[in-house]
């Protein structure tokens, strides 16, 4: 096992420095500098002093290196936005709010989407399962900033239930946390429906029932670690789409994320940050498959063993 | 169970021990009568009614999408601010004896209605005391009054008189309403269905055939090549994708062009690990094996054997890109990287709605609606597809 | 010794199907004497499987037991409660093994685990007492080095260890009856033969009474007291193993038998030299179902349904070739 996770470690870090290198090509690619825009006409002096200051007028290798040297030490250059302030910094601001809604979020789509899909599953066809799919259906098809606006219009301004913006306490949290785990919640519950009635079906459950095994425990004892395989799978792809979800949650609620950093970065033609949060969250999702995969493996242990016996060669 | 003797007391008819008749019938068992796999496909996806649904909502949309902008009599980029945020449920009051009705904006602006509901014209007011909160305007020669300390305003005729409102009628001059701009809501979301489905197509046939090229030549060629080509794309999936079309607009701009390609250009992982999968397996059957023993060429394989098995998985991924496609866009526009003004999506119009969400609800509510059915057409569509295009799916 | 273990009477079970009824059992009865292996034989679709499930009552549906009785112990199962199913005979006086071991055991248990739970069910004793009884087991079933195995997930074990895992963890609770589900179908021919040798082993150490249900007459040669034949849900012969070997009265036992030259049978040659298919039964024919594929086909066989014919003993028949106004004989 242990060769495996540092066999996968050090594939993780190639990985990342693939995703630097290709990110630093393409944001060197955009045509003139990043002070060239015209909103905000420079004069030739000030542009070049600007140049000079962030070193953009070193050859494109000499920045790479520095670039590389920088990640190394956790530097990931200064803001052009944020005069003054490190693209670190603004990350190290930003991750406590995104980590703490994406954990919520996260927390929401199991402790939901994961009985929903049970429960529809042993409902199957019933009024219940009827109710789910049709909520879970209309869950993928509503758009996660419509949701958002829809909920803090209702809950935060008619029913003043919830805090309009700010991250003060976790009360802050759940509105944001709901509208962006909603679809998420409605894909885990079909999915789980899915493979829980495949399991069902399954001849161990067969053989289960034939040893005397009361109903309830063939659901949470047997068929249940079987059926949240698939559901494992893909919680690392989940994670991608609860991150990328948080730009639009944490402006709409005024989150000081790093998504609302991001997103005001794209519009301030911002190229540091933009490459910063980027490379940051590329890291972090690298970092959840792999939590996912060793967790995958203690799940399945079909799986597990291949690992292992392939890391001991 | 009958002993001998109960038996010998049936009267069993004379011929009952002679061989069976040559003229006997048999109950024959039914046999289903046999069908290509297209028909196959098709019966199946007949009987699946939401799929069904699906298609005609898409179709509908699409006739809509092209027809719509030809026969209103508005272009999605008029303005008219004299008609700014118009919502698509009217109050109209009835002024004299007359059949005059006006409609009272709650921006104190006022419009001369036919009692269905269709405005006419724009009446400017002829005095607002902003201190008493009272506004005089002349319809058809009569005065009347608007005390607007109320809400909802009350209106008093020149006798002093208060008229009651009237009725509530669905605005038939904009029937979605008009956006702060003073442009018809309605056009400018029929116009926004060509632009979300347009990107939609485009972007699905972009991924289809990057991924149909890539996969296909990973999964025929295999080796190491395959090995190579995999590993980057797994690379590329361990990567957040949206962040990368978010780079793309950034460097090449934004606008509806670059939105199709870009998100075709991204999402096509998916569609080259189901194209070389089903390369793959498919490489190793039998009934290829038999064409390559009659002499069947590499292209000849290709398109007459491979492509119409692996059509399926194809289908579906491609089908739910379209959505897919339209939400990635929506999510664009959100970040203010979606098709420029005046050209509308339903990403930019949700987008532009939000900021009025408390006061113009309505001006949300008909994007995302439109959103909300398309996508919830092509995933039945989808779901239909994969349902009867692969009956091992089926459950 | 000659006490019947359990008695199926008029057992009835039908398919609730979108198409219709499908009438997978049409009324049979049969009978297991304690400490006696019976077979049950038959090609596919013909109901012997849907019997043995319906006696431990695992039926799902759309099937339902639609008439009959099933006594078993001075009681009948057909109306004993779920509950009561669970307690006392689902893997305590009644266990049950299946054809496929790959797929018969849960990927993401310990086989130990497996083993324990059926114990722990129906004994009320300790984790690790059940645990030192799931060893036993393991070594009863031939199992090499069980103290290892025991820690083994299914995966790591191969079919015939499987198989062995299967009948250990059925045997645990000491049934009374052990309905064996075409336990070597799936398996290499070398690894059947020595499931059967352990099955017979384990019979004769346990005295426990087994209902073998194959396809297989090979199968059932090795090791049964009798064996019934089941064709379109119906019960066409009975009798010991020696009667149906060497006086076989119904033309459909006669076919399998032609199928079967020799008792070590392959996989390809099973049934396939009796031609055409056994009827839909949704709509089953009014005479003999075997009538269409019947060398002796006379008229009334096409009329009506025959009657069980009495041969000897414990040797019967549902063929017409039986009765005595029947001209043909052999």
């Amino acid at each position: 096992m242990l060769n495996y996770v540092i066999k996968r470690i050090i594939s993780m870090i190639i990985t990342l420095l693939i995703i630097v290198t290709i990110t630093f090509i393409l944001m060197h690619l955009v045509p003139g500098g990043p002070f060239t825009d015209s909103e905000r006409a420079l004069s030739p002096a000030v542009e070049q002093a600007l140049m000079e200051k962030y070193k953009l007028n070193d050859p494109i290798w000499k920045q790479y290196l520095e670039y590389i040297k920088g990640i190394i030490r956790f530097d990931l250059g200064p803001s052009y936005a944020y005069t003054g302030r490190n693209v670190t910094d603004l990350i190290k601001n930003g991750f406590p709010v995104t980590a703490k809604l994406a954990v919520i979020s996260f927390v929401l789509i199991l402790i939901i989407g994961v009985p929903l899909g049970v429960t529809s599953a042993l409902q199957h066809n019933k009024f219940m399962d009827r109710l789910i799919m049709v909520f879970s259906t209309l869950g993928v098809t509503i758009p996660k900033f419509v949701i958002a606006t829809l909920l803090l219009f209702l809950f935060a301004y008619k029913l003043k239930w919830f805090p309009i913006f700010g991250a003060e306490s976790l009360k802050s949290y759940i509105l944001p946390a709901i509208a962006n785990a909603l679809a998420s919640i409605a894909y885990i519950t079909r999915l789980n429906r899915s493979s829980m009635l495949e399991v069902l079906e399954q001849d161990y459950i067969r053989t289960a029932r034939a040893k005397g095994v009361k109903g309830y425990k063939i659901v949470y004892k047997h068929a249940l670690k079987n059926a949240t395989i698939p559901t494992v799978t893909v919680l690392g792809t989940q994670m991608v789409t609860l991150l990328s979800g948080s730009f639009i949650i944490e402006k709409i609620f005024a989150l000081p994320g790093i998504g609302r950093y991001f997103v005001q970065s794209v519009s301030n033609r911002d190229y540091p940050t933009i490459m910063g949060v980027t490379i940051f969250f590329s890291f972090m999702l690298l970092l959840m498959t792999l939590i996912v995969d060793i967790a995958y493996g203690y799940l399945d242990p079909r799986v597990r063993i291949q690992k292992t016996s392939k890391g001991d060669k | 169970m009958l002993n001998d003797r109960q038996l010998n007391q049936i009267d069993f008819p004379s011929d009952s021990w002679d061989e069976l008749d040559k003229d006997f019938q048999f109950v024959e068992d039914e046999d289903l009568p046999t069908m290509t796999y297209w028909q196959d496909v098709w019966r199946r996806f007949k009987q699946n009614k939401l799929s069904i649904m699906g298609v005609i909502i898409i179709f509908l949309i699409t006739i809509i999408a092209i027809f719509g902008p030809l026969i209103s009599p508005y272009t999605y980029s008029h303005q008219d601010l004299n008609y700014t945020a118009i919502p698509p449920l009217l109050n109209l009051w009835k002024i004299g004896n007359e059949d005059t009705y006006i409609y009272i904006h709650k921006s104190l602006r006022i419009y001369t209605s036919t009692v269905k509901g269709r405005l006419i014209e724009y009446i400017p007011l002829q005095k607002n005391d902003l201190i008493n909160k009272k506004a005089i305007v002349v319809v058809n020669g009569e005065e009347i009054t608007i005390d607007y300390n109320f809400k909802p305003f009350k209106v008093f005729t020149h006798t002093g008189k208060e008229i009651s409102i009237f009725k509530k009628v669905y605005n038939k001059s904009f029937i979605f309403g008009t956006d702060d701009l003073g442009r018809d809501l309605l056009i400018r979301v029929i116009y926004g269905a060509r632009i979300s489905l347009i990107i939609g197509f485009v972007s699905s046939l972009v991924n289809l055939t990057v991924g149909i090229l890539y996969g296909g030549i990973s999964g025929y060629l295999g080796g190491n090549i395959d090995n190579f080509l995999m590993r980057v794309v797994d690379i590329m999936r361990s990567i957040p994708r949206l962040l990368y079309v978010i780079i793309f607009m950034v460097i090449f701009g934004s606008g509806m062009k670059t939105v199709a390609l870009t998100i075709g250009l991204v999402y096509w992982l998916n569609m080259a690990r189901i194209v070389r999968g089903q390369v793959l397996s498919l490489k190793e059957h039998e009934f290829i094996l038999a064409a390559k023993t009659i002499g069947a060429g590499t292209w000849r394989i290709l398109i007459r054997h491979l492509l119409p098995n692996a059509m399926g998985p194809i289908l579906v991924v491609a089908t739910m890109q379209i959505p897919n496609a339209i939400f990635t866009e929506a999510f664009l526009s959100f970040v203010g990287l979606g098709v420029s003004a005046p050209q509308a999506s339903w990403g930019t119009l949700c987008n532009d709605a939000l900021a009025g969400i408390g006061t113009n609800p309505y001006q949300l509510f008909f994007p995302a609606m439109a959103i909300s059915i398309t996508v919830l057409a092509f995933n039945f569509l989808g779901d239909g597809l994969r349902d009867s295009l692969d009956p091992r799916l089926r459950k | 010794m000659t006490r019947d273990i359990i008695k199926v009477k008029n057992l009835k079970i039908s398919f609730f199907t979108h198409l219709g009824e499908v009438q997978a059992v049409r009324g049979i009865n049969f009978h297991i004497k304690n400490g006696e292996v019976l077979g049950i034989v038959g090609e596919s679709g013909s109901g012997k499987s849907v019997t043995a499930l319906s006696i431990l009552k695992l039926l799902q549906y759309p099937g339902v037991i639609k008439n009959g009785e099933i006594v078993f112990g001075g009681e009948d199962l057909v109306k004993k409660s779920e509950n009561e199913m669970n307690k006392k005979i689902r893997g305590n006086k009644i266990s049950m093994i299946f054809q496929d071991p790959m797929t018969s055991l849960n990927p993401v248990f310990k086989i130990g685990d497996q083993i324990t739970e059926a114990i722990l069910i129906h004994n009320k004793i300790s984790r690790k007492n059940a645990r030192k009884k799931a060893l036993e087991m393991l070594e009863l079933v031939s199992i090499a080095s069980p103290e290892i195995r025991v820690n083994n997930y299914p995966h790591e074990l191969s079919g015939g260890m499987r198989q062995r895992v299967m009948i250990a963890m059925a045997l645990s609770c000491q049934p009374d009856l052990l309905i064996a589900d075409e336990p070597t179908t799936a398996l290499d021919v070398t690894i059947q033969a020595q499931i059967i040798l352990l099955l017979k082993e384990l019979q004769r150490k346990t005295n426990v009474s087994i209902l073998l249900i194959t396809h297989d007459l090979g199968v059932v040669a090795d090791i049964c007291d009798r064996i019934i034949v089941m064709y379109s849900g119906l019960l066409m012969e009975e009798g010991s193993t020696r009667d149906i070997f060497y006086n076989p009265l119904h033309p459909y036992t006669k076919g399998l038998l032609k199928a079967v030259p020799t008792p070590e049978i392959s996989k390809e040659n099973r049934l396939l030299t009796i031609p055409g298919k056994p009827p839909e039964l949704l709509n089953p024919p009014t005479g003999c179902p075997f009538a269409k594929r019947c060398p002796y086909v006379m008229n009334i066989c096409t009329r009506q349904l025959p009657p069980k014919f009495r041969e000897s003993e414990h040797h019967y028949t549902m063929c017409w070739l039986l009765h005595p106004s029947c001209p043909i004989k052999d």
